[in-house]
Formats: C-alpha cells, structure tokens, sequence
C-alpha cells in the first residue's frame, strides 16, 4: 500500500496546490490544480481518486500553414515568447494572489523537441528559484496516464496512448507502466499530420481533426480503398501505408489516368475522392491500433480500456474501441475529451503532485535536465502499488 | 467471453458438433468437441479425444472489407503453417485436422491439461505464474530452456511466429517435464530475414519482462540458453547464424529504446 | 540599475558583450536574430507569437524615451539587443567555417571541430 500524505501540504493547509507545465511539441499548456487531503489516501492504492479540482487549464497551440509541420526553432520561439503571458493568465483564473503558497512545481521533462522543452523548463527553473518551490520532472507519457485515470476513474485498464509523437500500448505491471505494443516507425498522429500535409488540409485546430472531419464526409463508404495492414504481433507499422496513400493522394490530384484505383481505365472517371482516401486512411489505421490493444488485454486478462493522448479525441477510433471492447465480455472504454487529450498543464501537475506526494522531487538543479527520449518504463510509479 | 461472440459459431458450423467454448483470446475463440469433425464414429470410437476448433469470429468493429479479408488470409496462413511446421522432426505443434478459411474455422488436435489449484490452463504464462513461489526450480528452468530449444527449431528452419507471447506456448506433459509446443500461427511467416527472427525473440522476452517482471531476467536467459545449443549443434554455420541473429535482436531492443518520442 | 553583460570564452580567445542603453538596437523587444524563420514567412505565416510589447510605467508625463519604461521591460529590451549581439557573433563563427576550403583550411575546419579556436 502506498501513502500519498507524507509530505504534508505548506502552510499547514489541508489541500496540495500543484502548477504544471507542458511544452513537448507545439502546444504550450500551464495547468494549476488542487488535491484535498484525504485519509484514505494514508495506506491505499487510489492515485486514481484524488477528487482533483482543476483550477485553470491554459493552452496555446503553434499552428503553421497549410501543408507545413512545426519545426523546432519556431516552436521554441512560441514557447519563450508565450509562456510568461499563459503562466500569469493560468494563477489569475485559480485566484492565486500568492504564488509562492503553490507546493510543487511541475515540468515536462521529455520526451519531446529538445528546443522547446528546454524553453519551457527554463521558466519552470526560474519560477523555482524566485518563489522556492521545489521542482519535479514528469514523463509526458506519464502525465497522459495520470490525467486519464483521475478524470475517468478507470482503476487498472490498458491504456492506449496515440499521439502525434506516440503509439503505445500500455499496462501497469509492480511500479511500472509496461509497454506491451508499440509502432515500429512513425506515430499514428504524425501519420495522419503527414497526410493532411499532401493533402494540403489547414493545420487549425489541428489536422488530425481535418482529417475526421473528412473522413465523416465519405459518401462511399462500401468501397473501402485496401491499404496495407501491418501489425506485426503486439505492434504496428504505419509508414509503408502512409507512402502508399501519399502515392495515391499525389495521383489523385495529378490527375494519372492509368492509376487504375483511381480512375476508370475506359472512362477516366474518378473513382475516389479526397473524402474516401481519409476515411479509408482512418478505417485501416483505428482497426490496427485496436487489434494491438485487443491483444495487450487478452494477455493480461483485462476488459477496460483506456485512450489517451491527441488522436484519442477522434470519435471514430472511440466507437471502434468501444464496439471491441463491449465483444470482449462486456468492457468498457474510457476516454476522455479534447482538454485533457490533447497535451495540456494540468496532466504534467497531476502526475507531478502524485510523485512529489510520494516524497519524490527535485533536490538540485542538474536533475532538470530535459530528455528528447524517455520510455514511458523508465519511470518508477511510486504512487501505486 | 462474450456470449454473442460464442453464438455466431452457429453461424458457420452445423449443430451435429457440440461444442464447448473454453477461451476467447484476442483474435479467435477457442472450443473443444469430443466429435471429430469429419472421420467416421468407428475411426475414434473408445479414443476418449478432445479435438479444437479455433473460430476467427467477424469483428464488428472494422470494416467488412477489412474483416472479411484479414480472417481468410490468416486462417489460410495458420494452416499452410501449421501443416508445414509439422514436418519438421523435434518441433511441436498441434496437429492440423481440417481448415474452413472463408468462416475462419481451424480443427486442431486437443493440447495441453488444466493445472492443478486452480492455475488454468496449461500455457506457458499460467505454467510460470503457478510456479511464482518458487521461480528458479529446475522444473522451471528445464522448461524454458526447452522453449528456447523450440523457438530455435523453428528459426533454424526460417519460420517465425509473428506473436510469440507466454499465452502462445502450451505445455504438454510428458513424464516429470513439461514439452513446450508453439501455437496460434495466425501472423507466423516464413522468412529468413534474421530482423523477423529478431523481432520474434523481442516480442517474447518483452512478454515475459511485462507479466512476470519480478524474475524475468533469468527466464530470458534460459530460453536463450535452450536457443542457442539448437544453433550450436549445427556447428561452425549455426554458430555464425546465431551471432548475426542475436545482433539483430540488440538491435531490435535498442530500437525500442531510441525511438524519438515527440508530442 | 547595473546593465546586463555577457561573455563568451573558447579555448583561445575571449569576447565582451555589453549593452548601450541609448542605442536603439536595446530598446525594442523585437529581435533581429529572434523573429520567425524566414522559411515559415515564405509560406505565408502569419507570425502572432511576437514577445509582449515594452510596459510604460503608470500615470507618467514627465518621464521621456526609455525611461518611460518600467525597470523590467527595459531590462528585456537590452537583452533583447545582447542577444542578438552573440547570435550574430556565434552565426559569424559557424559561416567561418562554412566557406570553401583548401587542405590548410580542411585542418582548421578539424581542429574547430575538435574544440579548439582559431586566432
């Protein structure tokens, strides 16, 4: 059993204020929350049941033209530029007169783009040391579980983490968080980015979004376009679909008549249009994500599943589990919406208020060292049993 | 298991075979009839067999398109595997009785016993959770070098199984000691790249270090013990085909570890 | 208020930054070197994600040129222009060793690479 009270909360409060920050790729998130005391969390295994109250959830996202991704140096410059502005904005709306009543601060320590993660740890340094508050470091895949399990109160699912950086299939096994399934190349989410990059999509709000809204608009959903299907075992592999369909998305608006997919060879009618190729991309992508997970749960006897991360707010995908899961002796799929999906603060300070309330933070400034590479069973999960 | 799942098989099979549903994994349900499904009554009168019938049911969640496609291509693959791994003398599989690919129906002989104290059934993974208590036995140990014998049996005559996991190894008892015996072929290949033979051994020791973390380290050793002497006793080539392979599988492993995670 | 300073140190040679307040390179928070990437300009962005304009101290009339700012924001104006300073300085190092070479300057190229500096 683990007890989450051992480090009592300042001032002799009876509730922890934790701020978290989070700049792994091109969202800047600043959360701020609160968990009260309780006395069951003296000696029990419920980091799921924290009743936490989320006093502010800010988020500013770098978005770039049309048929462009985000690169580094420009994402930094977002970050710098904007995280002062979002981090007086986040303490305004908790009506936090005094900062320095906050217990601990928390900040993404990777993985991510080393630029602006180091940008964002930057401040969360600075903020330490003007107001003394201790730091610590969280693991960005840790901070989607976290958020995940707190907001649906799911206890032990497998958790499957799709992100524009991640594809992971993960189960809690003595301390750690296992990964049972993952891609052997890309990510799911930089799939689709990268396809609504051929297809020139807008990136606002974000184009994985574009892409389910196109997909939604299918008119010819009978015909499936046949895409390779490659899970290999409990992982997967999305590039070799993702250069076909490029191919056939370039050929589609070059207008090659002798791609015969794609247009009559007697007529040249066209035969797919840019709605089709979306919707059978998704179909064949969501159905190899929830074979893996399928497998992860019969192997460790579980019927919950939990979704996270940015893909995790597409509704189809949430149906597909859903439907899987309800065949797999009635199980359920938890998910949760787009303020906790997409990368945000508050996941950062809810994994980082757990770990700080186990006793763990950090005790000099060289710990701070942000990490483009983390596995998500590097970190020990000391606040479970 | 699911209920409406089980049904479905009436679907596809006649009701002259009872059936009794005794798992559903990820991909099939698994049943067990004491009726053969073809050989006449007085070829296995008085044999007192079990014989399995593994079922790829339709998977509402994808697309038929999708659906129909994968369980004919895998249920064909199983089997064509299965028939040709049978040949192979010292490798254990369960033995192809007939094959239905449209519906995605297998007949398999029956493997395999439940284990004592309520343990379930004797596959590798329950096998090593009921031997948790004491997990460096020789039993233990006997056995996963075995497996390790088994998987290299197989690599050496370049098969790969594709989902090599503690819940695809059965134990069958033969005297004191457990023989390991690989099923469920439905993503297995024939390949001699040793990245595919890499990735099988990766799979598997990730299986072991995810659901029996506490001692895995040892039991990997094991199993790659019982692999390489298969690869030894082909002398100097075998030897030179067990560097290169084990190579590949560091760097399989490593490749896990770099991947750049971003977002 | 003391200005802001920054050195650079190599293994052969030194270089002061300093900063003059009364020069208008110092007196913006808009850097030259810390702007959108020209790349991502051609593709028509549209750069929002500017640092915050300069604050001016409240209720002031007398107050004229930079002083009409608050401490803080003149601070960030002369880092800005410090900035820029050693990027410029630092672009100028690597363009160095950017040009076409012979085998004289093929073993400078090895020698920077290997840490150390040349004169």
């Amino acid at each position: 059993m683990v007890n989450l009270n051992g480090i009592p909360p300042r001032g002799k409060r009876n509730y922890y204020l934790a701020i978290g920050l989070e700049g792994s790729a091109n969202k800047l998130g600043v959360g701020i929350i609160k968990h009260p005391v309780l006395e069951k969390h003296e000696d029990s295994d419920l980091s799921y049941e924290c009743d936490v109250e989320i006093l502010a959830n800010i988020r500013d996202t770098y978005v770039t033209p049309p048929g462009e991704g985000f690169l580094p140096r420009d994402t930094a410059r977002h970050h710098r530029n904007w995280v002062v502005r979002i981090i007086r904005k986040a303490l305004t709306e908790a009506k936090i007169d005094d900062p320095t009543k906050i217990d601990v601060i928390c900040f993404t320590r990777g993985p991510g783009m080393g630029a602006p993660l180091h940008c964002v740890v930057i401040a969360a340094r600075t903020l330490s040391l003007m107001w003394d508050i201790p730091l610590v470091g969280v693991n960005h895949c840790v901070g989607h579980i976290e958020m995940g399990r707190e907001i649906t109160g799911a206890k032990n699912p497998v958790v499957l983490y799709v992100s524009g950086g991640n594809t992971q299939v993960i189960a809690y096994s003595e301390k750690r968080y296992r990964i049972f399934g993952e891609t052997l190349d890309i990510a799911i989410g930089n799939c689709l980015d990268r396809f609504a990059r051929t297809l020139k999509i807008p990136n606002a709000p974000s184009p994985g979004y574009n892409i389910e809204q196109l997909a939604k608009q299918c008119k010819n959903k009978e015909k499936l376009v046949v895409l390779p299907y490659t899970v290999k075992g409990m992982d997967l592999s999305m590039s070799g679909i993702l250069q076909y369909i490029d191919t056939l998305a370039k050929d589609l608006f070059k207008k090659n008549l002798k791609n015969k997919l794609l247009f009559d060879s007697r007529t040249g009618e066209q035969l797919v249009t840019v709605e089709d190729l979306c919707y059978s991309l998704q179909e064949n992508l969501f159905a190899m994500l929830v074979e893996i997970t399928e497998r992860a749960m019969a192997h460790v006897n579980s019927n919950q599943v939990l979704i996270v991360g940015g893909v995790g707010c597409n509704v189809r995908l949430q149906e597909m589990m859903a439907q899987m899961c309800k065949d797999r002796s009635n199980g359920q799929v938890h998910a949760t919406d787009d303020r906790f999906c997409i990368d945000n603060g508050v996941m950062i300070a809810q994994a980082g208020l757990l770990e700080y309330r186990t006793g763990h933070f950090v005790k000099d400034l060289s710990e701070t060292i942000v990490t483009q590479k983390f596995r998500t069973d590097e970190v020990y999960i000391a606040w479970r049993e | 298991m699911s209920a409406e799942i089980i049904a479905s098989i009436a679907d596809v099979l006649t009701d002259n075979i009872p059936l009794t549903p005794i798992s559903q994994g990820a991909e099939a349900v698994v049943f067990t009839s004491p009726v053969h499904p073809y050989l006449p009554k007085n070829r296995t009168d008085g044999d007192d067999k079990l014989y399995i019938l593994k079922y790829r049911p339709e998977k509402k969640y994808r697309h038929p398109v999708i659906d129909k496609t994968l369980t004919k291509h895998r249920t064909l693959g199983e089997s064509r595997l299965l028939a040709k791994l049978r040949l192979i003398d010292g490798l254990n599989v369960p033995k192809l009785i007939g094959c239905d690919p449209y519906h995605g129906c297998i007949w398999l002989e029956f493997l395999g016993e439940d284990l004592p104290n309520g343990h379930g059934f004797s596959n590798l993974k329950n096998f090593l959770w009921m031997n948790a208590s004491d997990p460096y036995s020789d039993l233990v140990r006997d056995t996963m070098i075995n497996v390790g014998k088994q998987i290299g049996l197989m690599h050496w005559n370049d098969y790969c199984h594709g989902d090599l996991t503690t819940s695809n190894i059965v134990l069958v008892r033969a005297g004191e000691d457990w023989q390991p015996y690989l099923i469920d072929f439905g993503l297995g290949s024939i390949s001699t790249l040793v990245e595919d033979k890499g990735v099988d051994l990766y799979v598997l020791e990730r299986a072991i270090i995810s659901t029996h973390s506490s001692f895995a380290n040892r039991y990997n050793l094991w199993v790659l013990e019982g692999f390489k002497s298969v690869f030894e006793s082909h002398g100097k080539a075998g030897l030179g085909k067990y560097k290169d392979l084990i190579r590949r599988f560091e760097e399989v492993r490593l490749r896990g570890r770099k991947r750049s995670m971003i977002g | 208020m003391s200005l802001p300073h920054a050195t650079y140190t190599g293994p052969k040679s030194t270089h002061e930054f300093e900063v003059d307040p009364s020069d208008p390179r110092y007196q913006t928070t808009e850097g030259r070197t810390t702007g959108a990437s020209d790349y991502v300009l051609k593709q028509g962005h549209q750069d929002v994600d500017k640092p915050s304009d300069p604050k001016k101290v409240d209720n002031v009339n007398s107050k004229t040129g930079i002083d009409q700012y608050t401490t803080l924001s003149q601070l960030r104006m002369q880092l800005t222009g410090l900035q820029d300073d050693i990027n410029e300085y630092l672009t100028e190092k690597i363009n160095h060793v950017k040009k076409p070479r012979n085998s004289k300057q093929e073993q400078e190229i090895n020698d920077l690479l290997d840490g150390s500096e040349e004169t």
